[in-house]
């Protein structure tokens, strides 16, 4: 019998690509102060005048910061909402968000002269976190459900704590805030080389480990039933999840709803499988992040919006109309 | 083939499963069969690996649970009784059943190739393999989970209620399907609650009840000690040489 080709992906990666590239450009070009194509392309090269500080020094580091959050973020909410099989699952149901939190606001508090060390102890919170849960998940059997719940638990508890600090040394609210609603503003280059390093190490990780989740979504029992360790194959996607988001959070702070929504934007575009999913969330998780930044630059320039917010504006509306969809399904 | 000795396991802190034996002929299809909650399915998460036992289970006289996890799934491959439905195509379906002989980044050979289309033909979802799994209707979908199975290319196959979401002529024509792997030499034990369609495909009974195996033996013994109606209160009828079976009154 003649089979069917297999459906080609393709032309919708070309057109992720793209958009990709054209998010990038017009990031580059627009801002506070806009740039035109060719002052962009000359300061790009050298130079010291007005544009090519601006090209170089301001707008180059931001929108680097912009689509690497972008795509860290997504490919962690892509490979949770996958080891967890749950399509609400995100960077801060684990506890990553609070964690970093956590950390940030401790370190304001007892060590504010050291802002210099306060992206490394949202990493280092954030990183923590993640391996309290998988700790205690593994303790008790490391299903999709017992991640999930010992990740609400690990929330609640390290969102007391910070509201706790808060309590007890008000100076530090203010500057938590700024880092808990996600910025890039200042934003140097020399700041995203480890995280660059350790978001392309989880994607890759996890693109070597694809198609195994894959059989994850099948259920565990039969996942084990293909000779996959189910266990373990959950703590290494654990690992690269929460890797992957803390390495946003040590630059960018708190950005919520790209780890929710990309990685239903991406299904709808490519299917569900991991190996297409995961390069798909990547490519759109930059380019949404990327605009969300430049219009937050733009719209009310010059003041600045920071990109937390406008990806607020834009998420909320979206998690509530995935609610409504769900409900919809059920009724 | 498969050899189940004095098999005990736990369920909520009580004694589910007691000294069971049972013995799996290879080349056989034995039809697993019981009233609800009588056990037959954590036998089968026992055999299947997920379920911790005391007792032995020998597969073509090796232990095993000493069998590293890749090389039980290319001698036994199991279909649970409930499965996510996932949004991947059919074929790529299919090709997770090549899990376990395929390295870590999944690459496949032009054998695994072949193995994936040679399932997809016998378990007739040839037609299907670009559309997604959570698309198809409950029968499509249980054939393609026969034919992930399948891919496995494995001596014995585990199956747990494969005919629940089937309508009678689907189910009818799934189990002529197992009928046709046994006569190409696998062994299959399948958990059945349509004890007509049991007596009809299989050639081998086990029945069980609270937890115990009861009766294991060939199905015109089992028939015509009449073991499933003492077992499970039912009462039997014959009706142009096939029989059919009703609850008692």
């Amino acid at each position: 019998m003649v089979r069917k080709p297999n459906k080609t992906y393709l032309p919708v990666f070309m057109a992720l690509t793209a958009a990709l590239l054209i998010a990038l450009v017009l990031a580059l070009l627009f801002g506070s102060a806009s740039l035109s194509l060719r002052e962009l392309v000359v300061g790009l090269q050298g130079g010291e005048d007005y544009a090519a500080v601006i090209a170089r020094y301001v707008r180059l580091p931001r929108v680097a910061a912009a689509g690497l959050a972008g795509v860290g973020l997504a490919v962690s909410g892509t490979l949770l909402q996958g080891v967890t099989d749950n399509g609400l699952a995100s960077p801060n149901i684990i506890g990553v968000n609070a964690g970093a939190g956590l950390a940030v606001i401790l370190m304001l508090s007892e060590c504010p002269e050291a802002v210099n060390l306060l992206p490394l102890a949202a990493f280092g919170g954030a990183f923590a976190a993640t391996l309290i849960i998988v700790f205690t998940a593994g303790r008790i059997g490391m299903s999709k459900t017992t991640v999930v719940l010992a990740g609400m638990a690990l929330t609640s508890v390290l969102n007391a704590g910070i509201s706790f600090v808060s309590l007890l040394d008000a100076d530090v609210v203010g500057m938590y805030r700024y880092f808990s609603i996600g910025t890039l503003a200042g934003v140097q280059l020399k700041q995203l080389a480890v995280p660059c390093g350790m978001i392309a190490l989880s994607l890759g990780l996890s693109l070597l480990l694809a198609r195994r989740m894959d059989a994850l979504c099948l259920g565990d029992a039969a996942a084990t039933a293909l000779g996959i360790r189910v266990k373990s194959l959950r703590v290494l996607c654990l690992l690269c999840a929460s890797a992957s988001a803390a390495a946003v959070v040590s630059f960018a702070g708190l950005l919520g709803f790209v780890g929710l929504i990309v990685p239903h934007i991406a299904r709808r575009l490519v299917g569900g499988s991991m190996g297409r999913v995961l390069p798909a969330s990547a490519l759109a998780g930059g380019t949404l992040v990327l605009l969300a930044d430049m219009l937050g630059r733009t719209f009310f320039a010059p003041t600045e919006l920071p990109v937390g917010i406008v990806m607020a504006l834009i998420g909320a509306p979206f998690f509530l109309f995935l609610l409504l969809r769900k409900g919809e399904r059920h009724a | 083939m498969l050899e189940i000795k004095q098999l005990s396991a736990r369920v909520g802190g009580r004694d589910f499963l007691r000294e069971i034996n049972l013995h799996l002929p290879a080349g056989s299809l034995t039809a697993l069969v019981g009233c609800n909650g009588c056990g037959k399915s954590t036998l089968l998460s026992c055999i299947g690996g997920t379920k911790a036992y005391r007792g032995e289970i020998l597969l073509r006289g090796e232990m095993l649970h000493r069998l590293p996890l890749r090389e039980r799934a290319k001698r036994m491959a199991l279909l649970p009784q409930t499965l996510a439905t996932p949004h991947i195509t059919a074929e790529e379906l299919v090709q997770l059943g090549r899990s376990p002989y395929v390295d870590i980044a999944h690459r496949f050979t032009a054998a695994d190739t072949a193995a994936v289309h040679r399932a997809m033909e016998t378990a007739g979802v040839a037609a299907l393999a670009d559309r997604f799994v959570d698309e198809l209707s409950g029968g499509e979908r249980q054939r393609a989970y026969l034919a992930m199975i399948l891919a496995q290319e494995t001596e014995l196959l585990l199956l747990d209620e494969p005919t629940t979401h089937m309508d009678a002529a689907c189910g009818a024509a799934f189990l002529q399907s197992l009928s046709t792997l046994r006569q190409q030499g696998k062994t299959i034990l399948v958990v059945m609650h349509d004890l007509g369609e049991a007596a009809r495909c299989a050639d081998r009974m086990a029945v069980m009840d609270a937890g115990c195996v009861v009766y294991s033996g060939s199905r015109e013994e089992c028939l015509a000690r009449g073991v499933l109606e003492q077992t499970l209160r039912v009462k039997r009828y014959e009706a142009e040489g096939r029989s059919f079976f009703a609850a008692m009154e």
